[in-house]
Parts: C-alpha cells; sequence; structure tokens
C-alpha cells in the first residue's frame, strides 16, 4: 500500500517538476489558436473543453457574486480563496493521466480549466485598499503577476491565450482611462507596442520549438488589432488618443515586419525592386499613419512564415476592415474618394501584373 | 507526425497509415510572388469595388431611372459574359457568378425603388432567390447554391414575420418550416451525392446545411424548454423534428457516409439543448429555490459534466470507425 502511495507521490512530483513536458503531449488542451493546421477532432475537442469551461466560470461567478463572497471574506479571505481555486486547478491538472482522454480525465481538464480561470478573475478582484501597489494600477498589476506565474506551468493554451490577451488589453485600456500626464500615456503607449511587437516577432520568426509560446505569440498579434481597432473610435472612452504620435506606432510596428522580412528573404540582386516597393510601401504606411493594415500585414506574413492557417485568416479578415476604416475617415467628398480608390485599385493591379511578369516563373524568391 | 496525433495513435483514434499532416506543409518553402499576388489581388478589388459605390453614392440621386437601369444591367450583362469567358479559372468564374447574383438582387430593389411597387420585402428576397437558380443550375457553383439556400431561407422568415405574429406556437410553427426545409435541401444534397454533380462534394456544403439546420431545430427546443408553454401540436412537432433529425444524422454519418464534423456539430446542439434544460430545472422551476444558494455550483458541475460527456461520446464514435473526418 505504502509503495502504491509512494509510487504515485513520486509521479506526481515528476510531473510538476516537468511543467513544460506536458505541453505538447495533452490533444485536449490544445486549442485552435495555437494549433498550426489543427486536426478536425483536436479542434472540436479544444472547443467543447472550452465552452464547458467557461459555462462553468460564468455560474461560478454567479455564485460568488448572489452570496457576496468578497465582501463576506474580506481582502484575506477572498486572496484565500482565490489562491485555493488556482491550487485546486493546479492539483487536479496534474492528477489525471493525460494520455488517456476518458470521462474522467476530460471532465477533470475542464474543471480544471473553470477553476483556473476563476481563481486568477477572483485574484484580480482582491479589494486591496492600502498595499504596496495602491493606485489605479492596482487591478492590471494583478492580472500581470497572476498572468505571469501561472503560464509557464499551467499548460492549457486556452488560458494561456485569454490571461495574456486579457491582460495586453487591460494595459492599454487603464493607460488611457488613467488620468496621467499625457507624455507619461504616449510613452507607455509606445512601450507596449514595442513589447508586443518584439513578442509576436520573436514568436512566429524564431519559432521555439516547443508551442508554450505560441499562445502570448498569438495574444500580442491579437493585441495590436485590438488596439488598432479601438483607435478607430478614439471618443469610446476619452479622447486622449489624439495625444499620442500613430506615426511612432506605425514605425514600431514596421520594425517587426522588418525583421521577419530580413530573418526570412535572402538577398538577391535581380530583385531589388522588390526590396525598394517594400520600403516604399512601408514609409507610406507609416507617413498614413495605417497601424491596423501594418497589423494586418503583419499577421498575413507572419502567418505564411510559420504556416498558422488561423493567423493568416486573421490577417485576411482585418485588411479589408482597417481599409475600408481608413478610407471612410478621410475628409474629402465622395467623388474624390471613389477617383482616389479606384486609382488605387488599378495600381494594385499593375504592381501585381509586373511581379507576376517579372518573378512569376521563378515561383520561389526566398 | 504532431505529438497530438502520436497521442491520437496510441489511443486508436487515428490510423496508422493516415496522411501525414503537418510535417508536409511546415517543409514548404514560402512562395513571395504567391503571397504578393493575393493581397494585391484582394486589396485591389477592394479599392475598385469600393471605389465605384462611392463614385454611385456620389451621383445616385442625380441619375436618371434610365441612367440606373443602364448600369445595372450592363454590370450584369458583363459579369455574366466574364463568368462564361473565365470558366476555366474556379476562382474567377465563381467570382463572377456571385457578382451576377447579387446584381440580380440589386437590380430588383431598385425597380422596387422607382416605380414604388409596395411589394413585401419577402417578396424581394423570395423572386431574387427564384431568379437565381437557373445561374446555379447553370454554373453549378456550391457558393451560388449556399446564396439561393439562405436568400430562400431569409424570405421565408420574413414571410413569416411579415403575415403572422410571431410569437407562442406560431414561432414553432416557423422553426418546423425552417427545419423542414433545410432537412429537405440536406436530403436532396446526400441522395444527388454520388451522381456526378462535381459541386455536390465539397463537404462544407453538407456542413453548412447541417449548421442551419441543427440551429433552427435546436432554438425551438430550447426555447420550449425555458418557456415552458402548454404543449400544443407546434411543439410536439419541434421535438419530434428535432429527435428525427439527430437519429438520421447519427445514422448516416456513423454507419453509411462517415463524416466527424457533422458528429460534433449535432453532439454540440444535443449538449445545448440538455444545458438548457438543466438550466430551466435549476433557475427557473419553484422547486428549484430549496436549494437556491448551491444552485450556481450545481450548475457548473453539470455543465462541466454534460460536455464531457458530450466529448467523450465524439471520442468514442471517432475511435470506432477508426479514423479521422
Amino acid at each position: 500500500m505504502s509503495q502504491k502511495h509512494n509510487k504515485k507521490v513520486t509521479l506526481w512530483l515528476s510531473r510538476l517538476k516537468k511543467p513544460f513536458s506536458q505541453d505538447q503531449a495533452h490533444p485536449g488542451d490544445q486549442h485552435p489558436f495555437e494549433i498550426t493546421n489543427a486536426q478536425p477532432l483536436t479542434t472540436f475537442i479544444g472547443y467543447m473543453l472550452s465552452l464547458g469551461a467557461f459555462l462553468a466560470v460564468v455560474f461560478l461567478a454567479l455564485f460568488i457574486h448572489q452570496n457576496q463572497l468578497t465582501t463576506r471574506f474580506g481582502p484575506l479571505g477572498t486572496l484565500a480563496l482565490s489562491t485555493s481555486f488556482i491550487f485546486i486547478s493546479f492539483s487536479l491538472h496534474y492528477s489525471t493521466n493525460k494520455q488517456i482522454l476518458g470521462l474522467r480525465q476530460i471532465f477533470i481538464s475542464q474543471l480544471s480549466l473553470a477553476f483556473m480561470i476563476a481563481g486568477k478573475a477572483i485574484f484580480c478582484f482582491v479589494p486591496f485598499e492600502k498595499n504596496f501597489y495602491d493606485s489605479e494600477w492596482n487591478f492590471v498589476l494583478k492580472a500581470v503577476l497572476i498572468t505571469l506565474a501561472t503560464y509557464p506551468i499551467y499548460p492549457s493554451q486556452t488560458d494561456r491565450f485569454l490571461s495574456s490577451f486579457i491582460t495586453f488589453a487591460l494595459i492599454f485600456i487603464e493607460n488611457l482611462l488613467y488620468d496621467s500626464a499625457i507624455e507619461t500615456k504616449a510613452l507607455l503607449v509606445y512601450l507596449l507596442v514595442f513589447t508586443k511587437t518584439s513578442i509576436a516577432t520573436l514568436v512566429f520568426v524564431l519559432r521555439p520549438a516547443s508551442n508554450v509560446f505560441i499562445p502570448l505569440g498569438y495574444a500580442a498579434m491579437m493585441a495590436l488589432l485590438f488596439q488598432a481597432l479601438f483607435w478607430l473610435y478614439p471618443g469610446l472612452f476619452y479622447n486622449h488618443s489624439d495625444s499620442i504620435n500613430k506615426t511612432i506606432v506605425s514605425a514600431i510596428m514596421s520594425l517587426g515586419l522588418i525583421a521577419i522580412l530580413l530573418m526570412n528573404v535572402r538577398f538577391r540582386r535581380n530583385t531589388i525592386e522588390l526590396y525598394i516597393g517594400v520600403i516604399l510601401s512601408l514609409t507610406l504606411l507609416i507617413v498614413f499613419c495605417l497601424d491596423g493594415v501594418l497589423g494586418a500585414l503583419f499577421c498575413i506574413i507572419a502567418g505564411y512564415i510559420g504556416h498558422h492557417q488561423y493567423l493568416k485568416r486573421i490577417g485576411f479578415s482585418f485588411l479589408p476592415v482597417f481599409i475600408i476604416a481608413y478610407y471612410y475617415s478621410l475628409e474629402i467628398n465622395l467623388l474624390q474618394k471613389s477617383i482616389l480608390l479606384g486609382a488605387t485599385g488599378i495600381l494594385m493591379f499593375i504592381i501585381r501584373w509586373y511581379i507576376l511578369m517579372r518573378y512569376g516563373d521563378k515561383k520561389e524568391i526566398s | 507526425m504532431t505529438h497530438a496525433n502520436e497521442d491520437f495513435l496510441k489511443t486508436g483514434h487515428i490510423r496508422g497509415d493516415a496522411p501525414p499532416h503537418s510535417p508536409s506543409s511546415q517543409n514548404k518553402k514560402i512562395s513571395w510572388v504567391d503571397l504578393c499576388s493575393k493581397l494585391l489581388t484582394l486589396s485591389g478589388t477592394l479599392f475598385i469595388v469600393t471605389g465605384a459605390f462611392f463614385f454611385f453614392a456620389y451621383n445616385w440621386k442625380e441619375l436618371s431611372p434610365i441612367w440606373k437601369f443602364s448600369i445595372i444591367q450592363s454590370a450584369l450583362f458583363l459579369c455574366t459574359l466574364l463568368c462564361i469567358k473565365y470558366e476555366k479559372s474556379p476562382i474567377l468564374s465563381q467570382a463572377f457568378a456571385i457578382g451576377t447574383s447579387s446584381l440580380i438582387g440589386i437590380f430588383l430593389a431598385v425597380l422596387g425603388q422607382i416605380y414604388q411597387t409596395g411589394a413585401d420585402s419577402y417578396g424581394l428576397f423570395l423572386l431574387w432567390s427564384i431568379l437565381i437558380l437557373p445561374f446555379a443550375l447553370f454554373y453549378g457553383f456550391a457558393v451560388v447554391w449556399c446564396m439561393f439556400f439562405i436568400l430562400s431561407q431569409l424570405g421565408l422568415i420574413l414571410w413569416f414575420l411579415q403575415s403572422t405574429h410571431i410569437s407562442g406556437p406560431s414561432f414553432h410553427y416557423m422553426l418546423s418550416l425552417l427545419t423542414f426545409y433545410n432537412v429537405i435541401v440536406y436530403v436532396v444534397r446526400e441522395l444527388l451525392l454520388n451522381k456526378h454533380f462535381s459541386w455536390l462534394q465539397e463537404s462544407w456544403m453538407r456542413h453548412f446545411f447541417v449548421i442551419f439546420m441543427l440551429f433552427s431545430s435546436s432554438l425551438a427546443v430550447i426555447t420550449i424548454i425555458l418557456e415552458y408553454p402548454d404543449m400544443s401540436t407546434p411543439h410536439f412537432l419541434s421535438l419530434g423534428i428535432f429527435f428525427l433529425i439527430h437519429l438520421g444524422l447519427f445514422l448516416n454519418h456513423i454507419h453509411y457516409n462517415f463524416d466527424g464534423t457533422v458528429l460534433a456539430l449535432s453532439l454540440l446542439s444535443v449538449c445545448c439543448v440538455i444545458e438548457a434544460g438543466v438550466m430551466r430545472i435549476f433557475l427557473i422551476k419553484e422547486w428549484g429555490r430549496n436549494f437556491y444558494h448551491f444552485n450556481y455550483i450545481y450548475l457548473a458541475i453539470l455543465s462541466i459534466f454534460i460536455f464531457s460527456v458530450g466529448i467523450m461520446l465524439y471520442q468514442r464514435l471517432t475511435k470506432m470507425r477508426g479514423r479521422l473526418t
């Protein structure tokens, strides 16, 4: 009996020691966002798991709200509640055998995911009044802390993607809402854009062997698009976005694109006009502050390089949105707009014709 | 083979001789010409179409009816000609076929606007769907067929909305009618599958029809569960159709034409209906109040259990067939 018990404990401890080893082993955890060329079976299981867990989180949140647990327990009690939820989630996750996907394992995986999300959400709402980070950034700081703490050790790609994306989005929104100096606000936006671009570039260009960082890459990319979408409606919260120089934002994002191209395209003399074209296009995109278009292009190119089908689809879906939004916002009359758009379209087709004529037979430039 | 696939191989969910999926695509070189071509085609088309749209928006009020009709009919004629000319290029011919089908609708809308026919909007959609039927038959494109399917369905919904009061039993009559229509389309497609119609072979078309079919039938059952009405003929009809659809789908796609995606969709619909039933019991019904404080906890556990059973059943079914979709 004791030997059996010891074996179980050793197995459990070995799993805790090697959390990364399970990152690619449990198909049930794989969310379609992170899998390249995901199999339909895995995609379906991913969606069903997430849906079950999502419903459970909603009901757990309603339970906490209905019984006013956060008010009853106070700050420390709420902190204990969130910690216990996260601990339960870890225990459930590491106590199941991931090689066999039976009813018990599927149930426990969903329960674990639900506890993790609920635990993190409660942690962010812990009502600390006086503490070492007593500021309006409380909520964001807690979100960053809990994401950083759980990301490497909790191997659920859905949770990783959601936590990272929500954290990026929270930092961006909090920065616009928080009543600080405009210079600080702008500086933080540039820093955030740089961080997100760097993460996306590193994940999708360097392509690390483990898929641990892929949800982070997706989250960074989606956060860049979210930010560009947010700017389409500058009056949504406060009109702070006018004070932020979008040329700098576009320039930072184009740096990521240049890095991707530099890492993946070999320079040849006979393709010099292509490089000139790329530089010219990027310059125009920066000058006209088309950060959304840059983000969509970033998705498409990174998706092509890394063979990420979902990334490509996201890019191709968002590209028309940002192009239409840009032309819609131009302050010229409809006739001028129509001429401008028609001329641009014809120019695009001329460039396409030239590229196909010049390089069409060679097919592979890189 | 990826790690996920190795796991499925071990557990018997996929066969060892299944074609490799990811590695081949991982080793592919990136064709920058293809990428540039796709991007430029997408953005170029978008710019020209939007440019044309803005042009008409600017001048539309000033144009006389004869000009309006001439422009639309010329575009219609041009699209049809180009569709025939580029018959060998699937993307271009499909794009022009969609253009033709859309222009028919625009033509009908402008006709109604200029002559003030006073027709109901369902008439427009039904007539539109009837007029694109010859194009669908002639071109045989799956996209045009789907367009016909959506338009006719929209026409039916609008007819119900405009001609009856959508409440109580009539809502369920409408959903039953829609489901019945979707079932006919699905059955016809399945019967014609082996009759040399190349456009019918595309699997996404089946999934498209099945999604519509399941959505209308599940919505009917979920509303019955949540509203808990006095049961009458349309309610029994909705329940019967829901049961028969799922039975038919499981039988057909397990034993005859195995399709994992359809099985997954049916299981998802069943799970949603059961979830609605559980919510009804715990949140609305009188006896739920006896253990009110813990209702949400029970619901959370039961939700996870329902979806876990759904996943497990799906795995069993795919394992039974020993292959993926």
